[in-house]
């Protein structure tokens, strides 16, 4: 090994803890690009898997192909597999409860498309005599078939005008098709599987799909074509078809492709890039930050040295590789050790988010893909860094005179005038202070890399921390005074019926408590509103209002909870009366309505919202502020079940508050197969949908946090390098100051303010940045509810401990190791 | 011709009111062999004259010349070739690098300069400066005296033409000079080297050929030793 060599060895295994701090610099930083690039492969590996698993492995698929077109096609040399199925007919399902699909329609298929099906239940066909029919049979058709029956199909080809119809062509009872038969055969169902990609059959396909074995030659396929390269997917299929005669149907695995990134005109993806684009940014500028200070801070030291070997002849050639070579040395340990802590957090997360959103993701579980991508970026940008860093260094090392190097006062050159300290700090803190004072103005560079990466971690952390806490408070404030945790939703139409089958659902045992809302629409005559009223709705004669029965048993609770007899209350109303609007960006709240004179005039309105003119009253004695359970609304009349009945209403809602929610939707699916006419009652779980909210904003906060912590410890080797070394370079001046008889205690008097210097320092620039960044992200959220800023008090309490702890910490070590030096040897440790 | 050839050298600091001449207007030559010391009152500009003339400093204005070469014509790259191969510097505080051993140390220009160090010349030095059994030792471990000797062996290796010293005496106590400047004696007499040196001492300056004494950045005395 060359001298030179040797010699930046020598130094970096001499300053080890300057140099481990510098390694686990570059460690976090490649580590932090490495994860994030990871993430964003695993992702991606994630919806590829998952579109192959819903839609198939597959880029395109063209449908029904005639033999002789098969063999050329299948010459094509970009396919990389071509998997074969047949329409082979279809056969009447006259139970079938859904209009649009009268059919079965038997499909043939070889054995490893028959792998990709999805099985329920039972087994895979085996033979030609068996077949697997598809779940939704049962729960849309309403037709129970069970595995081991046989069924006989008379096996057709569906004919309307002389044409032949297929999957994609849809039933309407408008056109005559009449079925040909080809021959029929009876099957024994062996199993049941999902319902087939929309490949298959797609949602407005007549027939409900059933699967054969079929490993034949087939005399019609469709088949799915898989590419090598699934690039220009487009005009590989457009030369396909190009090449032979006869025109065919195609489609596109539009989802696969997406995610594979052949198709990356969709914005979710190019979303995911650029905002990982603007995070590795972010952690580049960071790392460039600590590198290249470590690094100059290693130059400082040895800048003497650099002008000792100038001055006995190194070229400025030879420094300037010497110092790549430091960063060369570096590299080759930080980064490798970088890249397997990145690939581990990446396997970790991918882990424990697959445990904290197992049921908000219903089944999709994440992948971890081994990143060779993130990998080659992340050397790629390391070493990009670690170059420009030292690159930098090597240049001010170079370009030093040697004298000038030896002398080493280029770090410390001052001008008396701007060295004034201030009056102030020397009547509190004393010559102590007044020194520590000056010092930081001397070291203006340095001192202001430290301030920075500490303000960088406080803006970040404020910022982010508000940020997961209006997340969980949103997740949790959103629920919280619901007084139900699961709804029901009728169809429109027919309500009287809907009516009915709530009270059926009521029954159920998962029920505690329940409330049906019937509603009419009514508009409020003007001259009831009050001041406040008048000023909301200015001229308008359109007050639009809603009056409510909510049950009977619902109704005596709501006017006993309000301290009312309900006896009194059968032929009157109650108002809900506490409306807020936000004026010039101010909160306002108030009632909207005058009810002076014990009543409340109303025109009827009919179901488009126009005005009937059917003009009634309703009496009004009592107004409250609080809403009986499932309103959301801050207004409206309500008044009991009896009233009601004298209206034409409707009724559209059921709020349940459930002892049991999974098991109430559960309940309600087995309800919809044995009578389809629960179909049309939707609902909302929020006791779920709260649950997967908080998951998910726990798995946010965990990522949050987790960038947080790495960018506050890359910031941490950092203002650990200055301040180390800042004071080792002034070990002379120390010794120089205990000399002429500074006691023990004023000199650590000395430093420790020199640390609560730099503290308040970028505590007065971070909290306020941070607290801007917060109210910003405040913004974002309020834009979705009402919520009160708050300042981020903990976050900001945290880090100014956090701050002077880091910084005490650090210059407690530095002074540990100064003060076991001896004054002389310090002192006369001087050159020239 | 002589070796080193100095003309109209200056070396001024600040601007203005404030501007000092450290060197004003210096010439001189010195011949192969000679033995100079130059004294001077501190602050005279002693030391930056010879930085001058080492090549570690630049000029105002003026030539330095060494074997013939301008040296500040030569770029920088060139010039610190010029420098490990023709001029050996011997400071004050010896300038060691702390982190390499005597060896090392002495070795580093041969090796700047992608040589080998011919190992039989290392041990005369080593003997000669009586470094021998401390050839391992870093320089925090040697004396003053010892360290100087091993700044003396790192100046002469690469067998430069001229040998420049920065009050090598400085730091060092009586007898420690002493052999400090037997040594710069030996290395003129034996080798025939060309030997600069800035001292107060006056027992250097009476071992020298010739004196040059320096006031204000001017030479007010030249004279030869009989």
């Amino acid at each position: 090994m060359n001298i030179l060599k040797k010699f930046v060895i020598k130094d970096l295994s001499l300053n080890k803890k300057r140099t481990i701090v510098t390694i686990i610099g570059i460690m976090l930083s490649s580590a932090l690009i490495c994860a994030v690039a990871g993430m964003v492969t695993s992702f991606q590996k994630t919806l590829v898997e998952y579109a192959k698993q819903e839609y198939g492995d597959f880029h395109t698929i063209i449908y029904d192909i005639q033999k002789e077109d098969l063999g050329k096609i299948k010459q094509n040399e970009e396919i990389e597999k071509v998997l074969e199925y047949e329409y082979k007919g279809y056969s009447n399902l006259e139970a079938s409860k859904n209009e649009y699909k009268p059919y079965i329609c038997l499909v043939g298929m070889e054995k490893e498309l028959l792998n990709n099906l999805k099985l329920v239940e039972g087994r895979l066909p085996e033979n030609e005599d068996e077949i697997v029919i598809s779940k939704h049979i049962k729960t849309n058709g309403g037709i129970d078939l069970k595995i081991g029956e046989t069924i006989k199909l008379e096996v057709s080809e569906r004919i309307s005008d002389g044409y032949k119809l297929n999957q994609r062509t849809i039933f309407t009872e408008d056109k005559e098709e009449i079925l040909n038969k080809i021959y029929d055969k009876e099957y024994k169902i062996v199993g049941i599987i999902e319902r087939p990609s929309t490949f298959i059959e797609d949602r407005q396909s007549p027939g409900y799909t059933v699967v054969t074995l079929d490993n034949k030659e087939k005399t019609n396929t469709s088949i799915f074509i898989k590419f090598k390269d699934s690039k220009d997917y487009k005009e590989k299929t457009k030369t396909i078809l190009a090449d032979i005669e006869n025109e065919y149907e195609c489609d596109y695995n539009i989802s696969l492709l997406r995610w594979e990134g052949a198709a990356l005109s969709d914005s979710t993806m190019s979303m995911l890039y650029s905002v990982s684009g603007v995070v590795i940014v972010i952690i580049i500028v960071s790392s460039i930050f600590v590198i290249k200070n470590s690094f100059s801070i290693s130059i400082t030291e040895k800048i003497k040295q650099y002008g000792i070997l100038s001055s006995i002849g190194a070229t400025s050639k030879q420094i300037k590789k010497n110092v790549l070579f430091e960063g060369f040395v570096l590299g080759i340990i930080g980064i490798p050790l970088g890249v397997i802590c990145g690939m581990f957090a990446v396997f970790v997360l991918i882990h424990l988010m697959n445990y904290i959103l197992a049921e908000a993701l219903d089944g999709i579980k994440f992948m971890y893909s081994v990143p060779y991508l993130p990998i080659l970026i992340t050397i790629l940008f390391s070493t990009i860094t670690i170059y420009f860093s030292s690159i930098f260094s090597a240049r001010k090392a170079a370009k030093t005179s040697p004298i000038e190097a030896i002398r080493n006062n280029d770090e410390i050159k001052i001008k008396s005038k701007k060295l004034k300290g201030s009056k102030l700090i020397k009547t509190i803190f004393k010559v102590g202070g007044d020194i520590s004072y000056k010092n930081l103005k001397r070291n203006k560079r340095k001192y202001r890399t430290t301030v920075i990466s500490l303000v960088v971690s406080i803006t970040i952390f404020i910022s982010l921390s508000s940020f997961i806490d209006f997340g969980f408070k949103m997740a949790n404030e959103y629920y919280k005074n619901k007084k139900f945790n699961f709804a029901l939703y009728g169809g429109p139409e027919k309500n009287r019926d809907t009516e009915e089958l709530f009270n059926q659902i009521a029954k159920s045992e998962k029920i505690n408590d329940y409330s049906i809302h019937k509603t009419i629409q009514v508009s409020v005559l003007p001259e009831y509103l009050s001041d406040f009223g008048k000023e909301y709705f200015q001229d308008s004669e359109d007050i639009e209002e809603r009056v409510i029965a909510i049950g009977e048993k619902q109704f005596n609770d709501f006017v006993k909870q309000i301290g009312e007899d309900p006896k009194k209350y059968e032929n009157k109303g109650i108002l809900l009366d506490n409306f807020t609007y936000f004026k010039d960006e101010k909160k306002i709240n108030g009632n909207l309505y005058n009810i002076e004179n014990n009543k409340l005039t109303l025109n009827l309105l009919d179901e488009n919202y126009e005005k009937t003119n059917k003009i009634f009253d309703i009496q009004i004695e009592k107004r409250t502020e609080e809403a009986p359970m499932g309103l959301e609304e801050s207004t409206g009349i309500i008044i009991s079940d009896k009233m009601m009945e004298k209206f034409d209403y409707k009724v559209n809602r059921m709020y349940i508050m459930s002892n049991d929610t999974t098991g109430l939707r559960e309940e309600l699916s087995s309800l919809k197969i044995s009578n389809p006419a629960y179909e049309k009652i939707g609902y909302s779980d929020y006791e779920e949908a709260q649950r997967s909210e908080q998951a998910m904003v726990l798995v946010v906060s965990i990522f949050l946090y987790g960038f947080i912590a790495v960018i506050s410890l890359i910031g941490v080797t950092n203002i650990f390098n200055t301040i180390t070394t800042n004071m080792n370079l002034r070990q002379k001046e120390f010794a120089m100051l205990k000399s002429i008889g500074m006691t023990q205690n004023e000199f650590d008097r000395m430093i420790r303010l020199e640390s609560i210097f730099y503290g308040i320092k970028s505590l007065v620039i971070g909290i306020p940045l941070g607290c801007i960044g917060s109210y910003f992200i405040y913004k974002a959220f309020s834009e979705g509810m009402e919520m009160a800023y708050k300042l981020p008090i903990t976050a900001i309490i945290i880090a100014t401990l956090f701050v002077f702890l880091i910084i005490g910490l650090i210059m407690k070590y530095s002074l540990n190791k100064i003060n076991k030096q001896n004054i002389i040897d310090t002192i006369r440790n001087e050159n020239i | 011709m002589g070796i080193l050839e100095v003309k109209n050298l200056k070396k001024s600091y600040g601007k203005g009111e404030n501007k000092v001449n450290a060197v004003d207007d210096i010439s001189f030559s010195v011949n192969e062999g000679e033995f100079v010391a130059i004294i001077g009152a501190s602050g005279s500009g002693k030391s930056t004259l010879l930085h001058l003339l080492g090549g570690v400093d630049r000029p105002t204005s003026g030539t330095v010349k060494i074997k013939g070469t301008d040296i500040y014509k030569l770029k920088s790259d060139n010039l610190a070739i010029f420098r490990r191969r023709n001029i050996g510097i011997i400071y004050q505080f010896y300038n060691l690098i702390p982190i390499l051993n005597v060896e090392e140390n002495i070795a580093l220009p041969c090796e700047l300069d992608g040589k080998n160090v011919d190992s039989r010349k290392m041990d005369d030095l080593l003997q000669t400066l009586k470094l021998k059994d401390r050839k391992k030792h870093l320089p925090n471990e040697l004396s003053g005296g010892q360290q100087q000797r091993v700044s003396i062996g790192r100046a002469i290796i690469n067998n430069p033409a001229i040998m420049l010293a920065d009050e090598p005496t400085g730091n060092l106590d009586s007898k420690a000079s002493e052999e400090i400047i037997s040594y710069l004696k030996l290395s003129n007499q034996k080798y025939n080297q060309t030997v600069i040196v800035i001292t107060h001492d006056e027992k250097i300056a009476k071992e020298a050929d010739r004196v040059i004494t320096i006031d204000d950045g001017k030479i007010i005395s030249d004279e030869r030793n009989i």
